[in-house]
C-alpha cells in the first residue's frame, strides 16, 4: 500500500509522462535573438536617446548655416560654445572605395571575425577579456573597439577597449567618469584621415541626463566634445556616425525624420531631412557618411541614398526576416535569422545567421590569435608535473594511447598532443579555435588548464562507454559509480564534484576517451 | 586544484543553450501543465519562459537551479496571462480533467485540485520534478525553510484528505 507521498508522485507522473510539447527550439532562438537585438538596439541608441535634445545642433538645423557649429571643446557647460561656420560647408567627407572583407560579429561568446565567405578567421572567446562583448565595430586601422555587456575585472563597467592591430592584449579607450556611463556610437574617419571612436558620456541630473556626444581619436588618444545633448520631455533623439557626419534620428507621432551635421562644419542642408519615414524604418549611416541605407523593419528592399543630394544611389533586395542593420567599413550587414547578409554597392555576401549579438562589416583586420594567446613571447600556462599513473587493466592498445596522452599533458607538450588530435580526429570541447594548441593555451591563460585536467583524469578508474571508448572518469558512463565520484573530489574540489553530480544530466566535467583500438577519440567537457 | 575546479565550474555553465532546451523544456512544460491544468496554456508558457531565458542567457546559464527560474517565468507569464483572460480558473483551480485523460488516482486529483496554486507548485515540484527544498526555493525565490514548512503544512492537509477516505 502506497503512502500519500507515493501515491501523489505515481499520481503526478501518470497524469504528464504521455505529455509532449512539440520541440520550438528554432523558434524560441529567433524570437530571443530578435528581443536581443531590439534591446540591445533601444539600449545603445537611446542612451543617446535618452537623451534628448540639444540646444545646439537640431537647433542649428533649424536655424540652418550660421548657427553654432557642432564642433566644441569639452566645457564644463553643457551648451556648446559659439563660434562661427562657414557659410558654405566644404566637402570634407572622404570617398569610400574599399570593399567590405567580411563581418566582425560582436556577441556573448566574444569576438568573431567572418570572412565574406562565411569561414572563421578568428575566434577571441577567452572568458576575461573577450566573453560577453555587447558591441564592436573595426577601428579603422586593423583594429578592433568593443564594449561588454558586462565589463570584466580589472575594468570598469562601459569601459571601451581597443584590441590594436598586432596587439596582444586589449588596451582602454575610455572609461567612464565617476557618475557617468559610456555608450559608444561609432567609428569614422575625421576630416584628417584620423580613426574616431564616437561616444556618449551620459550623466544622470536631477531633472533627467545630459549626455556629451564626444569623439577620441584613436592614434593620438585627444578627446573632443562634439555636441552636449541635454534631457528634454517627450523628446527622444538617437544617433549615429559615420566619418565626420552625425545622423538625429527623432520619431515623431507618426514620422522618423532625420537631421545630418558635420561635426567641424556644421549642419548638412539634405533633402532627407524634409523626408517623413515610417517609424520603424531601419537607417545606418555609411562609414564615410556620404550615403544612408534605409531598410523597412523586416522589410525586403535596402536603399543606399546620398545624405547630400537625397538621390537614390543603388538597392537591393533583402531577404525577409531582417531584424538588424549595421555600419561598417564600406557596406552594411543585415541579420536575419536565415543568414547574414553583407552588403555593398559592388555586391552582396551571404554569411551564416548570427544568432546573439552584432555582425559589423570590416575592410581590414590585423588581428590574430595571438590576441587571445597573449602573444608569442608570453609564457605558457602549463606547468610540467610528475604524474603517477596508476595500473588499470586495460586492452594493449588502449593502455598505450592512456600511458602517451598522461606523459604528453604532464610535460606539457600541447604539439605532441596535437599532432594525435589531428592524427586520430579527436572531438576537443567546444569553443575550440580551430586550432587545439591555440584553445588549450587560451583556456590555461584563463586560468583552466586543461592539460593539468587531462593528466589528472587518466589517473582515475576508467569504465567502457556505450559507444565503446574507454572513458575517464567513470562517472562519465555510471554517474552513480561513487568510487568515481570520490576520486574526483581531490581532483575538482569537493564543491564542483557535489555540484557536477546535483546537476542531474549525467556528468558534465572534464572526460577523455580511448578508443579499443588507441584512437584518442575524445577530450570534452560540458556537453 | 583551484584551476581545476574552475575549469569544470565554468565549462558546466557554459552549456550551451540548445542542449539546455533538449534537457529541460518537456520536464518544465509538464510541471506547468501539471500545476495550471491547462496543456496549451503550458505550451505557450514553456516557450514564453525559455525565450526569455535565451535572451538573457548568458546570465540564467550561471543559476544554481537554471530550470527552476523558466519554470517560475513560466507560471507568472501564465497568472498574469489566466488574470488578462479572465478565465474560469482565474481562482486558481484547475479544469476537471486538465489533461484530458483517464484519472489515475481520482482522489488524489480531487484534493491537488483543491489546494491553491501556490500550494499546488510545490507539490508539482517536490513530487514530480523530484527537487530538493533548496531548489524549490531558489525556484520560487523563497528561502528554502520556508519551502520545508509550507510543504509540510500541504503534506499534512493532503495527507488527511486521502487517508479518511
Amino acid at each position: 500500500m502506497m503512502n500519500t507521498e507515493e501515491r501523489i508522485k505515481s499520481h503526478l507522473k501518470a497524469m504528464t509522462s504521455h505529455l509532449v510539447a512539440e520541440d520550438r527550439l528554432e523558434q524560441v532562438m529567433e524570437e530571443g535573438r530578435r528581443r536581443q537585438i531590439r534591446a540591445r538596439t533601444v539600449r545603445v541608441l537611446g542612451a543617446a536617446a535618452v537623451v534628448a535634445l540639444f540646444v545646439g545642433v537640431l537647433n542649428v538645423l533649424d536655424t540652418g548655416p550660421g548657427g553654432p557649429p557642432v564642433a566644441t571643446e569639452p566645457t564644463p557647460d553643457t551648451r556648446p560654445t559659439e563660434t562661427t561656420v562657414p557659410e558654405t560647408p566644404p566637402t570634407t567627407i572622404p570617398t569610400e572605395a574599399a570593399e567590405p572583407r567580411g563581418v566582425i560579429v560582436a556577441g556573448p561568446d566574444g569576438l568573431t571575425v567572418l570572412d565574406r565567405d562565411g569561414n572563421t578567421l578568428l575566434e577571441l572567446t577567452d572568458a576575461g577579456p573577450y566573453s560577453n562583448v555587447a558591441w564592436a565595430a573595426p577601428d579603422l586601422s586593423g583594429g578592433i573597439v568593443f564594449q561588454h555587456e558586462t565589463t570584466p575585472m580589472p575594468w570598469e563597467q562601459d569601459t571601451v577597449l581597443r584590441l590594436a592591430p598586432g596587439a596582444t592584449e586589449p588596451s582602454v579607450v575610455v572609461s567612464p567618469p565617476s557618475g557617468a556611463n559610456i555608450v559608444p556610437i561609432g567609428t569614422g574617419e575625421g576630416e584628417a584621415g584620423q580613426p574616431l571612436l564616437y561616444y556618449l558620456v551620459d550623466r544622470p541630473t536631477d531633472v533627467g541626463s545630459v549626455s556629451r556626444l564626444t569623439a577620441i581619436d584613436l592614434d593620438s588618444g585627444e578627446t573632443r566634445e562634439i555636441q552636449s545633448l541635454e534631457y528634454e520631455p517627450g523628446v527622444s533623439v538617437m544617433l549615429d556616425v559615420g566619418g565626420p557626419v552625425v545622423a538625429f534620428t527623432r520619431d515623431g507621432e507618426d514620422c522618423r525624420q532625420l537631421e545630418f551635421a558635420h561635426i567641424s562644419d556644421g549642419p548638412i542642408d539634405s533633402p532627407l531631412s524634409d523626408e517623413c519615414f515610417p517609424r520603424t524604418t531601419m537607417t545606418r549611416l555609411s562609414a564615410d557618411g556620404q550615403s544612408l541605407a534605409t531598410l523597412p523593419f523586416q522589410g525586403t528592399e535596402l536603399v543606399v541614398r546620398s545624405v547630400r543630394t537625397g538621390e537614390t544611389l543603388w538597392q537591393r533586395e533583402i531577404p525577409a526576416g531582417a531584424f538588424n542593420l549595421t555600419a561598417g567599413e564600406a557596406g552594411w550587414a543585415v541579420q536575419t535569422p536565415a543568414e547574414t547578409l553583407l552588403v555593398s554597392e559592388s555586391g552582396a555576401w551571404s554569411l551564416p545567421p548570427v544568432e546573439q549579438g552584432l555582425a559589423v562589416p570590416f575592410v581590414d583586420l590585423e588581428v590574430g590569435y595571438d590576441a587571445g594567446l597573449g602573444g608569442e613571447d608570453a609564457a605558457l600556462p602549463c606547468q610540467p608535473q610528475e604524474i603517477g599513473l596508476p595500473p588499470q587493466d586495460l586492452p594493449p592498445a588502449v593502455a598505450e594511447t592512456r600511458e602517451q596522452l598522461a606523459a604528453l599533458a604532464a610535460s606539457c607538450d600541447y604539439e605532441g598532443l596535437a599532432a594525435i588530435v589531428e592524427a586520430d580526429g579527436t572531438t576537443i570541447s567546444f569553443g575550440a579555435a580551430g586550432d587545439p594548441v591555440e584553445f588549450w593555451v587560451a583556456e590555461g591563460r584563463a586560468g583552466r588548464d586543461p592539460l593539468a585536467v587531462l593528466a589528472a583524469l587518466l589517473t582515475t578508474t576508467p569504465a567502457e562507454d556505450p559507444a565503446g571508448y574507454w572513458a575517464w572518469p567513470a562517472v562519465h558512463v555510471d554517474p552513480s559509480n561513487e568510487v568515481s565520484w570520490a576520486e574526483l573530489e581531490p581532483i575538482l574540489g569537493a564543491d564542483t564534484t557535489e555540484e557536477l553530480r546535483q546537476y542531474g544530466e549525467g556528468y558534465l566535467g572534464w572526460r577523455v576517451g580511448i578508443a579499443p583500438d588507441g584512437t584518442w577519440g575524445y577530450f570534452v567537457a560540458g556537453d | 586544484m583551484t584551476a581545476l575546479r574552475q575549469a569544470t565550474t565554468t565549462r558546466l555553465r557554459q552549456r550551451q543553450f540548445p542542449d539546455f532546451y533538449r534537457v529541460h523544456h518537456q520536464p518544465v512544460f509538464r510541471a506547468l501543465a501539471a500545476t495550471l491544468g491547462d496543456i496549451e496554456l503550458a505550451k505557450e508558457a514553456t516557450d514564453e519562459a525559455m525565450t526569455r531565458a535565451y535572451q538573457r542567457w548568458t546570465t540564467v546559464s550561471t543559476y544554481d537551479n537554471a530550470p527552476g527560474w523558466v519554470y517560475r517565468v513560466g507560471l507568472n507569464w501564465a497568472r498574469s496571462r489566466l488574470r488578462k483572460q479572465t478565465r474560469e480558473h482565474l481562482d486558481d483551480r484547475p479544469p476537471d480533467n486538465p489533461v484530458d485523460q483517464p484519472l489515475p488516482d481520482p482522489d488524489v486529483e480531487r484534493a491537488l485540485r483543491e489546494l491553491p496554486l501556490e500550494a499546488r507548485t510545490l507539490v508539482v515540484l517536490r513530487h514530480l520534478m523530484d527537487w530538493s527544498y533548496e531548489e524549490i526555493g531558489a525556484a520560487l525565490g523563497i528561502p528554502t525553510g520556508t519551502a520545508k514548512s509550507r510543504l509540510h503544512r500541504v503534506m499534512n492537509e493532503l495527507r488527511q484528505k486521502l487517508e479518511t477516505k
